[in-house]
């Protein structure tokens, strides 16, 4: 039998030997003779206005004069209604999850559970993965539904057409850009996003790179630091605009990095990868508004519950034994603190905060929470919304200057995805090369410039 | 009944109007009856086919490859299971992108009883690049001739009658957004599966050079897999140096290859060795 | 400019750290065969290769170079005679086997990636070593079993090889007579870049103009180029172009709104790409029109094809010519 089979192949060789080479232009070019024919067949004009509407549109959208500056408004309204409405919802949802910690650890008590069960359960894994759903629930429920708004109406490819220039000589593709929003909004999200790039090389900058924009979970760090440290230094007028100045910084920074690091990688690693560019402008729909609402809300509630639950629940309770399990009258999260403070005085940071990133390697939600905690000697995680207290907490207990403040921004934006992320990338690329050039990259990069900042700082 | 006058039929049926006896199954298919492809160019509302049929809130979008792993769903229809089985959306089934490997491979090795094809009736002529491919393949194939209402504002008359004359198997006008023409296209699909529609798909028409060719390789294959359906588009296969259509030839095993890209192989192959 | 130096000095802390996985083992299978490359190299030109020969291409000491001598001669790979050394059966079928990997790299590299053409060879001398047997022949199917290498050296294929066509050094080539590159060297590199930046490829028809002193003018695609006659030792030429010399116009000569029918793809369009583009209805004869031109330079720019708005970069839009 399989001799008779490997006729065939041989047959097929000889055969192809005579066609020559274009056999695949041949047959595209075969089928698409048909197709004319058929579809002439089938399909009769009547007017002449088909292509009115969208090409009016496109004009516009897609203009060398007003197509950057709708992009960046319309980038600019869903940050703006992203950040804004799920202010609301955010304190909603942390007051109801808080109140259910305290009644629970009542409960708790009352059926004579021991104070350490309660503690790590309630105060630890339970608190954890609250603080998650509390603070990345609503803006995952606002961003994405009104991105896939976007999506559905055919705007996304036009966001790539206009931005491929700028990609383009970073040897990538300019449906990035599109990745690289949806990683504002998750960098997960933002990896599983970068399907739509189709070339392999460009497709694995876009993964390697994403997270260098911050999401969801890390703009409260970012906007707490610029509101706390550098809004602090300005007349209260000018606060707000500086904050919000502050955090664009630090999101163009991190632009940036993308751009030289995509340019960087596309010229060493990955410059003998396939690498091809198409891109398909569909016609504009009218989005089905109701069913993206929906079903956005459905998934990102399943998402950010499953990511609580099986991501932050347990750090939850790792960071509850760290603080409560005292050797010699200090608890072992001081004694790590305390070893990590020379590395931290490096690069600008401390202990604490550095506990706080490795702890926080399955949610970066909790960074904050979790220095709190460490820096007043609490046993569980705790969030100050006084500035004032934030502000003598920080800087007359625990010491940081602006330099910390600075340092702990860039190290915000740049240091290893959270476990969701890396695992995303392993699933995405199969691959434990690009796995660990995607989670290490980040962090070295980060470490190399904190340090960098750091000591030239102290040179002045 | 010729092709023809069983579209006819079909499209008088008076089914679009008595109500849904379609039963969703959403993701719940343990058990079915036949398994149905779902393919398309990106951007066709293949997605939105899917999530009616199935129930199922499948992400859909304007842009192209966002289902790249393969997505089922189920749904009943007159006492019989359907498994959906979604395929990415793709141009064609020759570039060999990772999009066009699975759902190449799910339609020539993993054999669905029938395929259903979504085209997007304004830019018919690129859509049929795929339709003519798929239609080498399978012999068992629905065309949903979606957008249908979009058509008719660009000022496009796109005859369905014509269409499934000229393809040789039923094309039913949709609108699936709205969920029209859907129970007839299931309608349809049950009728090709069971035989009550006869299809005699289109072949396409290749250059003198490609017909010699093949003409000396085909008769060659039906002699070795007398059984096998397409030969002609697996000696078109061969010619173009497709490694895995080529190893399950070798082997004489078609399913072997169902879930597993030799793209991939190829592309570590390219990687591993930096 | 701390942050980019800080991310430069990385990526070469990466780089290298890639780099060392090679071990030593590794690093002796790569003299091996490439001291095995050598000696076919010179038996095809229809010498013979010397020891000194081997030591001088690799770059080793004279006791590598005496033990890797030792160690092919145990593996029954060379004979060694008077004259020189010389392949045996297997040795000529395991050269073959790497010079296909070599060649076959050397073709995906051109047709798949954007690396610049005057480092595909150094690339692909790199990977002859590790890509071997199924994977080897699952590229080339993947290329549609190419019979060419990106320098119009022959691939060999199952074991056999086919003869050099006659070809002739453009230094020698009449004057004014269209002659189409058979042939472009890949070493010195520098040699082989200037070429390459020049855009001289296999298959191009051109013309020598006139020829003084160290120096050829010649017309290539409907353009003057200059070369000395040092880079010129390195193209060879046959006769019977292949494509015209003149030059045409392309979907990027259109104006915004203007419509022309696609004459070919240009043959530098290869791999993914030109697959991609067939597949999206860019086939001779199709009608195109301009519609969008994006800001920058429009690079890129939509192309309505068949009904549908395809966006195209520049260097694309070069490579396809209209009627």
């Amino acid at each position: 039998m399989e001799a008779v089979n490997r006729e065939i192949v041989k047959k097929t060789a000889e055969i192809r030997k005579e066609l020559g080479q274009d056999f695949r232009d041949t047959m595209v070019e075969d089928i698409y003779k048909d197709a004319e024919q058929i579809a002439q067949k089938v399909v009769a004009i009547k007017s002449a206005r088909q292509y009115d509407f969208d090409q009016k549109l496109d004009k516009i959208l897609t203009s060398p004069v007003f197509g950057i500056p709708i992009m960046g408004a319309l980038l600019a309204l869903v940050f703006w209604l992203t950040i804004v409405g799920a202010n609301v919802p955010s304190a909603l949802l942390a007051d109801g999850l808080f109140w259910l910690e305290d009644q629970m650890a009542q409960g708790m008590q009352l059926l004579g559970a021991p104070w350490w069960l309660t503690g790590f359960l309630i105060h630890g894994v339970y608190k954890g993965l609250a603080w998650v759903v509390s603070v990345m629930l609503p803006p995952m429920a606002i961003f994405f539904p009104v991105f896939t708004i976007l999506e559905d109406f055919g705007y996304l490819p036009r966001v790539a057409f206009n931005m491929d220039w700028l990609f383009r000589k970073a040897g990538a593709h300019g449906k990035q850009s599109l990745t690289m929003a949806m990683g504002f909004g998750c960098n997960a999200a933002g990896i599983i996003a970068t399907r739509v790039i189709e070339s392999p090389r460009e497709r694995i900058i876009a993964i390697l790179t994403n997270n260098f924009v911050p999401c969801n979970g890390r703009f409260p760090t970012l906007i707490m630091l610029s509101i706390v440290f550098v809004a602090a230094a300005f007349p209260p007028a000018m606060a707000s605009v500086v904050a919000a100045g502050t955090v664009v910084a630090v999101v163009l920074i991190g632009v940036l990095i993308t751009l030289i690091v995509s340019s960087v990688l596309s010229r060493t690693v990955l410059k003998g990868e396939a690498s091809s560019f198409t891109l398909e402008l569909p016609p504009y729909r009218k989005p089905a508004i109701g069913r993206i609402l929906y079903t956005s809300l459905i998934d990102r509630t399943l998402f950010v519950l499953w990511r609580a639950i099986i991501m932050a629940a347990p750090a939850g309770g790792l960071i509850w034994l760290l603080a409560n399990i005292s050797i010699q009258d200090q608890s072992l999260a001081m004694w790590i603190a305390g070893w990590l403070n020379p590395a931290g005085h490096l690069m600008g940071l401390d202990g604490a905060i550095l506990l706080a990133y490795l702890v926080a390697i399955p949610a970066n939600e909790i960074v904050v929470p979790t220095i709190i905690m460490i820096y007043s000697h609490a046993g569980t995680m705790l969030d100050i919304t006084q500035l004032d207290q934030l502000r003598a907490l920080l800087v007359d207990q625990a010491g940081w200057t602006m330099l910390t403040a600075i340092n702990l921004m860039l190290f915000a934006l740049l240091h290893n995805p959270c476990s969701t992320a890396i695992l995303t990338i392993w699933k995405e690329t199969k691959s434990l090369r690009w796995t660990v050039i995607g989670a290490l990259m980040p962090l070295g990069i980060g470490i190399v410039v904190t340090f960098l900042v750091a000591q030239i700082w102290r040179l002045f | 009944m010729s092709v023809k006058e069983t579209i006819k039929e079909a499209s008088a049926s008076p089914c679009e109007s008595c109500g849904f006896n379609l039963q969703r199954l959403g993701i719940e298919v343990d058990k079915w009856d036949y398994v149905i492809a779902l393919a398309g160019n990106p951007n066709t509302g293949k997605s939105t086919v899917f999530n009616h049929l199935t129930g199922l809130k499948q992400h859909t979008g304007n842009w192209p490859g966002k289902t790249v792993t393969r997505a089922e769903g189920g749904f009943t229809w007159q006492n019989k299971t359907f498994k959906l089985v979604d395929l990415p959306g793709t141009y064609s089934l020759l570039s060999a992108s990772v999009d066009e490997e699975v759902a190449r491979d799910f339609l020539l090795f993993g054999q669905p009883d029938a395929t259903i094809v979504v085209m997007d009736a304004t830019i018919l002529e690129r859509n049929l690049n795929l339709v003519l491919q798929i239609l080498e393949i399978t012999d068992n194939v629905v065309i949903a001739l979606n957008l249908m209402d979009e058509a008719r504002r660009k000022g496009m008359d796109v005859d369905h009658r014509i269409l499934a004359k000229q393809l040789g198997v039923p094309v039913i006008p949709t609108v699936a957004r709205q969920g029209t023409g859907l129970n007839l296209l299931v309608e349809s699909v049950q009728g090709v599966i069971e035989g009550a529609i006869p299809t005699k798909p289109h072949r396409i028409q290749v250059s003198p050079v490609i017909q010699k060719a093949l003409d000396q390789l085909v008769p060659e294959i039906e002699r070795v897999f007398p059984e096998l359906p397409n030969a002609r588009w697996i000696a078109m296969r061969l010619l173009d140096g497709d490694i895995k259509v080529q190893k399950a030839l070798e082997k004489g095993e078609w399913d072997v290859f169902l879930g597993e890209s030799v793209f991939d192989q190829a592309h570590t192959a390219e990687t591993e060795a930096l | 400019m701390l942050i980019i130096f800080g991310i430069v000095f990385l990526i070469l802390v990466v780089i290298y750290l890639l780099r060392e996985r090679k071990n030593n083992t590794r690093m002796q299978q790569v003299y091996l065969e490439d001291a095995l490359k050598y000696i076919f190299n010179r038996e095809e030109s229809g010498h013979l290769a010397t020891m000194e020969g081997i030591k001088g291409t690799l770059a080793v000491s004279n006791r590598q170079n005496h033990e890797l001598i030792q160690q092919l001669q145990q593996n029954k790979l060379i004979m060694l005679s008077e004259e020189g050394l010389r392949l045996t059966g297997d040795g000529r079928q395991l050269s073959m086997e790497i010079v296909r990997a070599h060649r076959i790299w050397e073709t995906f590299l051109e047709r798949e990636t954007d690396l610049p053409l005057h480092q595909i060879h150094q690339y692909a001398d790199r990977q002859e070593h590790t890509t071997r047997g199924a994977k080897v022949e699952a590229m080339a199917a993947h290329l549609g079993f190419p019979t060419v290498d990106p320098h119009g050296d022959p691939i060999p294929e199952m074991g056999k090889m086919a003869p050099e066509p006659h070809r002739q050094n453009l230094n020698d080539w009449e004057i004014g007579k269209e002659g189409r590159i058979a042939h472009i060297e890949d070493e010195p590199i520098s040699v082989a870049k200037e070429i390459f930046k020049k855009g001289f490829r296999v298959d191009d028809a051109v013309r020598v103009l006139e020829r003084s002193e160290g120096n050829i003018r010649l017309e290539h695609l409907g353009k003057e180029h200059h070369l000395n006659s040092v880079s010129a030792q390195n193209i060879h030429l046959t006769e019977a172009p292949s494509v015209t010399g003149e030059a045409l116009k392309t979907l990027d000569d259109l104006k915004q709104g203007e419509e022309a029918r696609i004459r070919a793809l240009s043959k530098r369009i290869q791999g993914l790409s030109r697959r991609r583009l067939l597949d999206l209805g860019f086939t001779p004869g199709v009608p195109v029109q301009k519609v969008l031109i994006s800001a920058f330079g429009g690079d890129p720019t939509v192309y309505r094809v068949r009904g549908a708005k395809i966006a195209l970069r520049k260097h694309q839009a070069k490579q396809i010519f209209i009627q």
